[in-house]
Parts: structure tokens; sequence; C-alpha cells
């Protein structure tokens, strides 16, 4: 279940693995062509297209880059980037057009079972004599010729060449009028430009060990026939989606106009998730390309220059900052030791060279995504990380390129970020790209989405959900009861092209799903079997919570207030998260990463992440250190005054399980690439130990924190989260549809952590409005969502809605009162629910056993239920002016939400008419009430 | 079971009855007992005998006659020799030859509420992972499908100090023990009557005949079935197989395991009239119908659910303690080994903790988890043996110091259950059921 994807996904990083060993012989192929402009076109290409699966509008996006590149520079430089900006676009059109290339030609590894696919499409493009690829719009095109191992690229203001064969890379600067050039010597073997374009690309998030190859993959694709239509003859569409692995994933989505002969695409059209194209490229097959660079149009006269210091004589009018900064810029190819040994001094200086490129090409524009993808895209581990600041580090010390390139190569000890670092890492992860979308764009984007993921899995999608179907299960997912016959009827008599969008907006604003998720809250926040009733109870705790969910206070400020709550234990109230973790630094942190980041840190507690390597022990530990400096009892919880009183003091330390090693504040390693030099930064302004966490974990830099939210709130409401386990989002452990998590988790931190936007936008989805009838069990369309999902009440929701059914007229009866169910400080409810509580976390089962059926069959909650002496329900339909069948409706409409049919009105009919005498015809609904009661429709959201 | 059945029932409760008395045994039952015990297809099947409180050691199973820690009572010879223990439980001391007695147990907690979850779960109380307690845990294993009854069944449990002890914690609830006479705790044999004991709604309430009940489950059964086929799911199946797994217990025989008034006033006198006693009898009749996991608390008395906790007034309450379970627990072990049942059940005896061997200023003794004692018994156990030593004051272990976890994994493999068998937890990781070993001098 949880690893749905995990088998594909390992089988090819084995095959990656074996094709690394038997072709390169455990030598790195690629250290020489690494920084190479290549490599940057995906990021590029990505960054432009396809941040985390979203397309940005090229003129907003510069516009909005410029503003946040200038604010971020700020006094520190003059650079012209408007400019610059101005000028990279049509580059950058350029270099995505080849990404996309690229693209089709990096993924030969994959195997397909279809007669058109993607891999056979690539072994089709790798047997051209030369590919070129032409933009529909702009004045750019390019060639890849793979039997040759070249890879050209031009624009008006910028050509590019690169011959694998010769190890040689040529870039001209137009504005410059030089060449810039680089020989990468001739150590490695040759190889196919597709192969290296393979590796280059996949070296994009490789980390040191090379242990975690990752690259595009193919997560999904689909073909079908393509009529003639006009001119152009019949021809085969493939459609198919891209997804590049670590833990931030970018998806593409190409849609191929394929030849049906030679399998050789014809045409390709990026798509984005709203379904538009932002793209379309035209290939051609010519059987000459250029063989130079000047074969492109570049004049023969061109100054040929070779390093970084010469084009900065060059550059006269650059500043030198700028030139710092682009120095600066992060080269992982340092931290891979065999490359970093063989490297000679022509290997560095290409190396930096391709540094410098690549600022040229992006200046300032690039900066805020640049840094932000770096911050987020890359799984990297602690130790790189340590490297890679050394190298800002240096390179920002000097104070030209050239002295900068011998203080690299000198590479020394390791330096300490310091507060003098530049904000490099500073602007939010998030794209800016959803920010705008309004409600009802962002519903459209995620039906898009998951429509397109269907299709290309070929999951066959379940019809769409009744009306009543839907009252139902909107009322019970977002208030936890079932809604009254008065409310099926209001519902059922409003305007049908609007009435499911207010119900929702109806009930999101309602007390009760306020209270409810206070509920579903509680349960995520307090671990089990804890006897809270000594430090008060949950009562005060779920008020507190149901306040700010009727609110809907932002999300991040409701975390806020939770993990930095003061008082007394015994006050209850939001301090009752951690009384009833003890205040125990671990139990804490744990809970805090599971709930809020969606992360099992606490596999480290005794070792490093037995699944998770990005997580060591000292993560683990550094992690709960934030929960060190609380006030806390010596010794067991268990002798916790209540009248204790939680704050935070400077006193207070981890160690390292059986040893007396103290570990110090700090993050696991994405975090601290994600804000970097910001913590002590924070600890310069001594603020508190947990303030510091909770400064962290709401930033949106930190975009796990929105991502691990969204995933809760779709488990709430389909059963099953995007990502299974929901609170063990690793890596490897990929969503179902990640295009749709994407989506809703960058909404929702643009949108100011609005969880009721979230769940408005998840349940006016068409997926959870979807039926959950199927004619066979098929799994793979529950785990889907092409089918709604069957959900289990919660025990709190099958006590809650017998009471509101049956409106027993008990003391308990005043529980309803006012409009809204009384949930907390019921004893009765308590005892039921602890008697039916199930595991967490596994909705989509059914728990219960035989001790709970029998209590449901002949205990006293459903008999004073289905008593006319204490049934509120079966006393008003005695009233003599109701016929029998509209007393059956009532019963059908108070349990199910739905009338009967008419083969059941008849047999509940059968029932009462065979039943002689007065009182015991009545009592003939109770038995009615009762059946209904037990049923599984009653006892299941579906 | 059918072999039972067709025999004429009064006469067969009477033949067990004279068992009990120790008259001869009229031909038949001995032979069922024996073709039983030897069919290597028969079902394993665990009591726990739950001392609630923690049972003073130094006055039951590892006595310091020759001490001033020993108190005020006296040792008595058993049928193995060189076992001795409490002259107040003179019946078991005719089987000691069953008991294997762990006299060096030594756990960490010292608190009722801690040392309930660690001994029933073999963990201490911690952490986000929902330990099952191991009644849950070995039910889950050794249920069958034929058996109609729930497979793990806790007669008159005190939850309150731990309910978590006495959940099935990630296993869920279908592993839920079916709850008997929890309502009647406390009370004891008042005169001639026998304790009562009853099972949660196992009968329609008050005013619902069974006819009426018929009508009812005929109405359900029609939305059931239209619900199922528009929804043909494993979730809904589930839903459907407990249900109609309830109505065939409750309409089965299988629900007159619960009637003890089909026993004969000897048999249930001879189990002793409280509730531990008729606890004994009923788990009888439980393992008789294949219920794998029958606890049996013994809590009562004076003091509410904390019988065993003698902080004053020791050698007393020890004493009617040891009373009922003599009774209890010895006719339990005659009867079943009439039948041929006694070599495919495991029988446990324990607590929380112990008790200090020293004896305080109330004539009580406190809590003590540091050495202690614990007797396994029955199928799978090597009986009439002593294993470990206590010190000559009974405060330290001198040999074979034993965890709870050693002491679970030798009741699992008892059982023939492996003690790693994993399940998945609430927290995703595969955890088994008991992370020790058993202790191999303790297995037959």
């Amino acid at each position: 279940m949880s690893n749905r994807n995990k088998p594909h996904d390992s089988q090819y990083e084995r095959r990656l693995e074996e094709m690394l060993k038997t072709e390169y012989g455990g030598v790195d192929p690629t250290a020489e062509f690494r920084d190479s402009l290549v490599r940057q076109l995906d990021e590029t290409f990505s960054r432009e297209y396809f941040l985390d699966g979203e397309v940005r509008e090229s003129g907003a996006t510069v516009s909005m880059e410029n503003t946040l590149a200038s604010h971020q520079l700020g006094s520190e430089s003059s650079l012209p980037s408007r400019t610059v900006g101005h000028r990279m676009v049509s580059f950058r059109v350029a270099m995505s057009m080849a990404a996309a290339a690229c693209l089709l030609l990096i993924v030969a590894v994959w195997n397909s079972q279809s007669a058109y696919g993607w891999a056979s499409m690539l072994r089709a493009l790798e047997n051209c004599e030369w590919v070129q690829v032409v933009s529909e719009t702009a004045d750019v095109g390019g060639w890849v010729s793979s039997q040759r191992g070249v890879l050209a690229i031009k624009t008006d203001s910028h050509v590019a060449y690169h011959d694998n064969q010769q190890q040689v890379s040529s870039q001209y600067f137009a504005e410059h009028g030089v060449i810039q050039r680089q020989e990468n010597g001739s150590r490695g073997t040759v190889r196919s430009a597709s192969d290296h374009l393979l590796l280059l690309l996949l070296d994009d998030h490789a980390d040191a060990a090379d242990a975690n190859l990752s690259g595009y993959r193919v997560v999904s694709e689909s073909w079908h026939d393509l009529p003639a239509e006009g001119d152009r003859g019949e021809a085969i569409e493939l459609r198919v989606t891209l997804v590049s692995s670590g833990v931030h994933r970018k998806s593409h989505k190409l849609v191929v106009r394929i030849d049906k002969e030679t399998h050789l695409p014809e045409s390709c059209h990026l798509v984005v998730g709203s379904g538009s194209v932002v793209r379309s490229l035209d290939f051609a097959y010519p059987a000459k390309g250029p063989s130079s660079i000047f074969e492109l149009g570049v004049p023969r006269e061109s100054k040929v220059i070779g390093s970084l210091a010469e084009l900065q004589r060059e550059t006269t009018n650059m500043q030198e900052t700028e030139l710092a900064r682009i120095a600066a810029l992060p080269r992982t190819t340092s931290t891979v030791p065999s490359a970093e040994s063989s490297m000679d001094a022509n290997a560095e200086s290409a190396r930096v060279e391709s540094t410098e490129e690549r600022a040229l090409a992006e200046a300032a524009v690039d900066r805020a995504t640049a840094d932000a993808d770096l911050a987020t895209n890359q799984p990297i581990p602690q130790r790189i990380r340590a490297e890679e600041i050394v190298t800002v580090e240096k390179s920002r010390s000097v104070e030209s390129g050239a002295e900068a390139l011998e203080a690299e190569q000198a590479d020394g000890e390791p330096l300490v970020a310091s507060n003098q670092s530049q904000p490099r890492r500073k602007l939010p992860a998030v794209s800016f790209a959803t920010a705008n979308l309004s409600a009802a764009e962002l519903v459209e984007t995620i039906n898009l989405q998951l429509s397109e993921s269907w299709h290309s899995q070929g999951v066959q999608i379940a019809e769409s959900a009744s009306e009543t179907e839907f009252l139902r299960r909107a009322y019970l997912d977002l208030t936890g009861r079932i809604p009254v016959p008065y409310e099926v009827y209001t519902y059922l008599e409003s305007d049908p092209r609007s009435r499911r969008e207010e119900l929702v907006d109806q009930l999101l604003s309602s007390r009760d799903h306020a209270t409810h998720l206070a509920t579903v809250w509680r349960k995520l926040l307090l671990p089990d079997g804890v006897d809270t009733n000594i430090y008060g109870g949950t009562g005060k705790f779920d008020e507190w919570l149901a306040d700010r969910f009727e609110r809907n206070l932002p999300y991040d400020q409701l975390v806020q207030q939770l993990l930095l709550a003061e008082g007394r234990v015994s006050d209850s109230g939001p301090i009752l998260f951690y009384a009833a973790l003890k205040l125990n630094p671990e139990e804490l942190a744990a809970k805090t990463a599971r709930t809020f980041l969606g992360m099992r840190m606490e596999c480290a507690q005794c070792h490093d992440h037995p699944f998770d390597e990005s997580i060591s022990q000292e993560d683990f530990w550094g992690f709960a250190a934030h929960f060190a400096q609380i006030s806390r009892p010596k010794g067991k919880i268990e002798m916790t005054s209540s009248v204790l009183r939680v704050r935070d003091n400077s006193h207070g330390e981890v160690m390292l399980p059986d040893s007396d090693e103290v570990v110090p504040p700090s993050l696991p390693y994405y975090v601290a690439l994600s804000v970097g030099p910001e913590l002590s930064d924070r600890a310069a302004q001594s603020k508190s130990r947990r303030e510091q966490l909770v400064d962290w974990l709401t930033t949106k830099q930190n975009d796990r924190f929105a991502r691990a939210t969204v995933n809760r709130a779709w488990q709430h409401l389909f059963g099953l989260g995007l990502v299974e386990p929901v609170d063990d989002m690793r890596a490897d452990n990929l969503a179902s549809c990640p295009e749709v998590l994407n989506t809703l988790s960058q909404d929702f931190a643009a949108n100011n952590y609005d969880i009721r936007r979230l769940l408005r936008a998840l349940v006016l989805s068409e997926a959870y409005q979807l039926s959950s009838r199927a004619n066979r069990d098929e799994p793979s369309q529950a785990l889907m969502f092409a089918r709604m999902n069957i959900k289990s009440f919660s025990a709190d929701q099958l006590y809650d809605c017998i009471q509101v059914a049956t409106e027993p007229d008990t003391a308990e009866a005043d529980q309803v009162a006012n409009g809204a169910l009384a949930r907390f400080g019921n004893t009765a409810r308590r005892a039921f629910i602890e008697q039916f509580q199930a595991p967490p976390g596994q909705r989509t089962d059914y728990h219960a056993g035989i001790p709970q059926a029998l209590t449901l069959m002949h205990g006293r909650l459903v008999h004073s239920a289905t008593d006319l002496a204490s049934s509120g329900l079966l006393k008003s339909i005695s009233a003599p002016f109701f016929t029998d069948e509209q007393r059956i409706e009532t019963l059908f409409l108070s349990t199910l939400s739905r009338f009967p049919e008419q083969a059941e009105l008849q047999k509940m009919l059968g029932h009462v008419q065979s039943i002689s005498g007065d009182v015991e015809r009545t009592q003939a609904f109770g038995d009615i009430l009762w059946a209904l009661l037990n049923s599984a429709e009653f006892t299941f959201i579906h | 079971m059918s072999k039972f059945n067709r025999l004429d029932r009064r006469r067969w409760m009477q033949s067990a009855g004279m068992g009990v008395l120790g008259l001869s045994m009229s031909g038949w039952l001995p032979a069922i007992a024996q073709q039983l015990a030897t069919d290597p297809r028969r079902r394993r099947h665990c009591i726990l005998l739950w001392m609630g409180g923690g049972p003073s050691q130094t006055d039951t199973f590892d006595m310091k006659p020759n001490h001033e820690n020993g108190g005020e009572f006296k040792e008595i010879a058993t049928n193995v020799p060189g076992v001795r223990f409490s002259e107040h439980m003179p019946q078991l001391a005719k089987q000691a030859d069953q008991l294997a007695i762990v006299r060096s147990l030594s756990t960490k907690e010292g608190d009722h509420g801690r040392g309930t979850h660690l001994m029933r779960t073999g963990q201490p109380p911690m952490g986000a992972v929902r330990y099952p307690a191991i009644g849950a845990a070995l039910a889950k294993q050794l249920a069958s499908p034929q058996v109609k009854l729930p497979p793990y069944v806790s007669v008159a449990p005190f939850r309150g100090l731990n309910n978590e002890a006495f959940s099935p914690g990630f296993l869920g609830p279908k592993f839920a023990p079916l709850i008997v006479g929890a309502a009647g705790m406390g009370e004891t044999a008042q005169g001639n009557d026998f304790a009562e004991l009853a099972v949660d709604s196992l009968a329609p309430p008050d005013g619902v005949s069974a006819e009426r009940m018929g009508q009812r489950l005929e109405l359900w059964r029609a939305l059931e079935t239209r619900f199922l086929q528009q929804h043909p799911t494993a979730t809904i199946r589930s839903h459907q197989s407990v249900y109609d797994n309830s109505l065939q217990m409750i309409e089965s025989d299988a629900s007159d395991a619960f009637d003890l008034s089909q026993e004969t006033d000897v048999v249930r006198e001879a189990y002793g009239k409280g509730m531990f006693g008729q606890g004994c009898l009923l788990a009888r009749r439980l393992v008789e119908r294949g219920v794998p996991f029958v606890e049996v608390s013994l809590n009562n008395l004076s003091s509410g659910g904390l019988g065993w906790d003698t902080h004053a007034n020791n050698f007393e309450t020890v004493k009617n303690l040891s009373g009922e379970l003599d009774s209890g627990w010895a006719t339990l072990m005659t009867e079943l080994k009439q039948r041929g049942l006694l070599e495919s059940t495991t029988i446990v005896w324990m607590g929380e903790f112990g008790r200090t061997p020293k004896i305080n200023g109330s004539a009580g003794r406190d809590h003590f988890p540091q050495a202690w004692s614990c007797v396994l018994a029955g199928g799978g156990i090597a009986g009439g043996q002593v294993y470990g030593k206590t010190s000559e004051d009974g405060v330290y272990v001198e040999e074979d110091k034993t965890s709870v976890g050693e002491v679970l994994a030798t009741l699992c493999a008892a059982l023939g259950v492996p003690p790693d068998t994993q399940n998945m937890s609430n927290t995703g990781r595969p955890i088994p059921i008991v992370d020790d070993s058993p202790i191999d001098r303790l297995l037959a």
C-alpha cells in the first residue's frame, strides 16, 4: 500500500546502477562535464515552466523575480537586473526548448510494455543522425545528435555547442562578442550524447555517495491513435509524465505526436497542471547538422576566451559583488570524491567558467527561484552542505574571480557559516505560481491533475456520487455527523447548480465543523492511552482548538500558539499537548515531526533512521533539543504536579542515549539548507529554543509543513493520504498523485495556511464527488481516488450519529441542543468511544469485533434509541397524520440520509403490517430503526 | 466437541463433578481425554490467572521459613520432592508436578499502572506504540474461524489502573477482550450464592423477544445485502462477517458457555463460590469450546480492585486469597486434565509485581519488582520444577534472573507460537509479540 510505487522505483535505480557499473567501471564519467550548460538547462527549464509541476507566466515571473532580486540585493548591488532579465528571457526560452529535447533523450533506460512508448521513441531518436528541435514561435533552434555526441543551441543572444566526442564546449555571448571555449581534457571514455545527457541530468540531484542516483522517471505514459487531420497523416499521441525524484519532485508532462512508422516524435507539447499547453516544439530529422559553433552563425573572428577571469576582464561593466555572488553558486561537483581527486586544472577552470556562464544566463532575475530551488529540491546530506558552505564562504572572501579559483582549489578546512553569509537562501521555496489561483481555479487544477493521472494509469473512474451520497458524506466529513431530515430536504430543494458549493460553505462555517475538526486534530496531537483527566481532561483542549478552527485562524499561527503554549498543567487548554507528552523532549519531538512534518523522526532515536538515510540519530536529538529547555519535573510524569507551570527556561539539554554527549539544537539537513545562516541569527536574538523551532517550522521555506498538513487533510476526507502512511513522507515514499500534492501544498502556503480554503477545494473536487459504489472490488481504483474510499466511522462519529439520528429522550438529549453537538465533557460518550476506538490512521478498514457488535445489537445506546419510550424519533413519527410510508421514509432519512427504494419500502411496510395491535405496530418502527442503525450503510462514510 | 454434545448433559456434568470429588470416573471420560490429549491437531489455549495488586511471593511460592522476612505461614511439601510452598495452597500442592515455579523474576516497574502494563504487554508504557495485551496478541495467533466465541475473554478484570494493558492496542478492536462480569467486580460469595458472571449485551435487552429479534435481523439482512452488492469491498464484507459471527455465537450453543447454572452445584462449589472460582469454571467451559485465551482476575475481597495490594494486614488477606486461588486453580487443572485439555492449555499465574520480603510496620508488604515469582503450568511446560533462586532474605535474585520478556516468550513457545511473530504496529513498524527468547528449561 504505502510503497505501491516502490518496486518501480528501485527497479529503475538498480538498472541505473548496473548501467553505471558496466559502462564506467565505477569511475564517475560525468566529472569533466558536470557543471556544463546542459546541466543547467534542465534547471532553468524546470524553473521557468515546471517548478513543482506548476507553470508560471513568463512576463509576470520576470517582473516578480526582478522585484525580488532587486529587493534582495538591496544596496549591495546596483546591477541593472531589468535589462539582464529581459535579455535572459529569450535565452531561457531557447534553453528550455533544448532542455525539452534533452528530456526526450535522457530517460533511455525506461522499459515499456506498450507498442508505442517513451522507450521506443527514445530508441528511435538515438538512432537518428540528427534531431532538430524548432520552437513554433521563437527564432531559436536546437540540434542533438546522439551518434556524434553533439548538442547545439542557438538563440539571438547566445549560442552553445557541446561536442562530447571532442570533449569541447563552446558558448558564444552575442552581447560581448566572445566565445567561451572549454576543453574538458581527454580523460574518460567517449559516450554518446544521450548517455551523457542522462547522467548529467541525473547528477542534478545525486549526492556524494552516488548512492541515490536520482533523475527523471516516467511515472505514467499512455498512447492512442490520432486520426489523419488536414494535411497531417495518422499518428500516435503519446502522453508522458516525467517526475524528478528527490524530496521535492518536479513533474513534467509531455504530449508527443509520434510517427506511426518510425516512432519518431513530430511535435511535442509541454503541458502543465491546468492542462494548457505552454510550449510546442516541432522536430525535424535533417541529414546534416552543425559541425561547429561557427555553422550556427557565430562570427569566426569572435574572441575566444577560456576562463572566468578572462571573461571578467571582458565584461568591465559587471559589478564585482555580482561576480562574487556568481562564483558563490554551489558546486555539487566538488563533492564527488572520485571526480575531485582526478580533476585537472583544465577541468577545474571549465567548471568554474560554466558557473560563470550560468550566472550570465540567469543574472539576478533568477536568483530568487534559483536559491529557492537549491534550498528545497536537492536532498543533499549534511556533509555536503558543510562543503557547500565552505565553498560559498571561500568564494565570497576573495575579491575577484581569478583569485577565487585558486582559493577554491586549495580548499582548506571547513569554515562555519557566519551571520555575514549572503542571504542567498532566504527567499521562499514556494512557487508563486499558485499564489494567485482563485478557489475555483485550484479545484480545476487538481481535477485536471487527477484526471490526467487516472487517464495515464488506465484507471476506471467511478460514477458520480448522488446528491444524497454527497450530502451525507460532506456532513460526516466536515461536521462529523449525519444530516437530519430537515437538512436533507432543504438541500434537495435548493438550486441544483450551486447547492453543493453552498452546502460546503455553510458546513465549513458551522460550529459542528470546528468541534469536529478539533476532535480530529486532538487525535493527531495527543498520544493514545494517556489519562488526561489528571491534567483537566481533553475538553478545554478541544474547545481551544475548536475556537481557532471556527475563526479559521491561519494554521501556522495555530501551530505557533500550540507549540509555544505556557501555563499551568492543570489549566488544560493547549498546554495539554505538553502535559500529555509528559514534557518529554523525545516524545514532543516525535509528535511534532509526525504531525507537522509528516516525518517519523523518532525512528532515529536509538540509531540512524532505518529507512530514511537523511535522518541521523543526531538529527533526531538535535530536533528534540528544542524541547529540552522547558520547565519539567524530575523523574516520572506520575509525580507531575498539576500546578506545574510550563514555560521556557535557560537550562536543560538532551543527550544521546547511553552517553553523556549533549546534543545541541539543530534542524534536519534539508531544514538547515533552507534556513541556513538564519539559524544562528536567531540564536543571536536569544529567542527560546521553542521559538526557534516554531519560527522555522512555520516559515514558508519549510514546505514540508504545508505538505504534511495537506496530506493529513486529504487523508481525513479520502480515507487514505496522497502519501501513505501519512506520517512517513520520505523521499522514496512517493505520493500516489504528486502533482496534486504539490499544487495543494503550494496553494496552502501561498494562502496563509488557510485550512478552510484547503478543505473546501478538496470537498469540491471531482474526486471527492465520486461514488463509492463499485461493481466489483478494484483496489487500484480506490487507491488512485478514482472511486471514493469507504471510511469507518470513528467511535465519536458512531456515537454522535446514533444520537443525531434518533434524538434520544434522555438526559443526553441536551447534547444536541442549540443546534450543535456537545462533544466535550460527556461521560457516556467517552465510555462508548473507549470501547469502539480503533487504531488511528486506518480508516478504510472495519475494526470492530464481536464485543462491539454485541453492544450495537443489544446495548443500552441502541436500545434506548429504538425503544418507543425513549426515542424522540419514534415518538415524532407516531403522530397520527403520518402514513406508514412517510414514517418509513423519515426513518431512512434520519439514519441513511436517503429515501428508501421501492423494494425496501415494501419490505419495511410488510413488516409493519404483519404486526397487529397499535402499540406493537409502533414498536415495529423501532425494529426498522434497529435494522437501519446496525446496517453497514449507516456505519460507514461512503 | 460434538462427542460431548451427544451425551446426556446432566449425566456428563455429574461425572465431571465426581471427578472433582476424587471418586472414580465412569469409563468414557478418560478415553476421550486420552484421545484429545494426543491429537496433533488439537488447538492450544492459554489461561492467565491475573493477580491484581501484586501477590506476595514470600507467602505463596517462594517462602523463607527460616528468615525473619518469612512471616507467619508455614511451608508444606508437595507431590514433587523438594518443591515446597505455602500451607494455604494444599490442593495445588498435590499438582505441583504440573507447575514450573519461576522464583527469579526481576522487573523495574513498581507502580501499579506501569507494572500492569509491563507484565501484560511485555513493554513499559512509553512512546507512540500501542502495545497489545499479551492476551490479544496470542488470541490473534491462536484464533480459529470455526470457533464462534470471541478469541479473548477476560473475566472480572479491574482495568482502572491501566486500561491500555487490557486493550488490543494496535491489533484493533477485533481482538479486544470480551468482558465477563466486570460489573460484579469486587463481590465475593455471599452466603450460599455463587458469584454471578455475565457478558455485556450477550442477550437482547429486556422487552425484546427472540421473535422480534429475528424479525429485526431479517430487515437488517435485506439492508445489508443490498449495500454489500453495491459496495463489494473487503471493508463492507468484514462488517457483515463480524455481525454474522456475533449472531452465530448468540444463536449457537456456544453462548451456553457463559451459563454456569448448567454445572452442578458440586462442581461450582469445588471451584469456589467467588468471582475467581466461578471465573475458573467459566475458563474451563470456554477452553472446552475452543476459546484460545481466557484470563481470570483475582482482585476481589475487601480492597476493591487490588486484592493483593497488601500494604497492611498482609497475612490474613493473603490467606483468604490463597484459599480462593487454591480451589479455583487446582480444580481448573484437575478438570482440564480429565478432559485431556491440560496438555493443550498453558496456565500462567502472575501479577504486576511482587511484594517486599521485609514486613512493614502494619504487618504488610509493599511493592517489590526486584525479585519475585510467577508460575507457568500445563501444556508445553515442564512441570514439577523450580526455576531460579532468591537470596536467603528474598531480596535478591541469586540464580537465573528472569525478565518479563523471557516469561512471555516462554509462554508463547509453550503455546507453539513463535515469540518473534510480527504484527504491524500503529506506527507502521512491525513489532514482534515478544522481543525476547524463551527459557528452554521451562519448556516440556
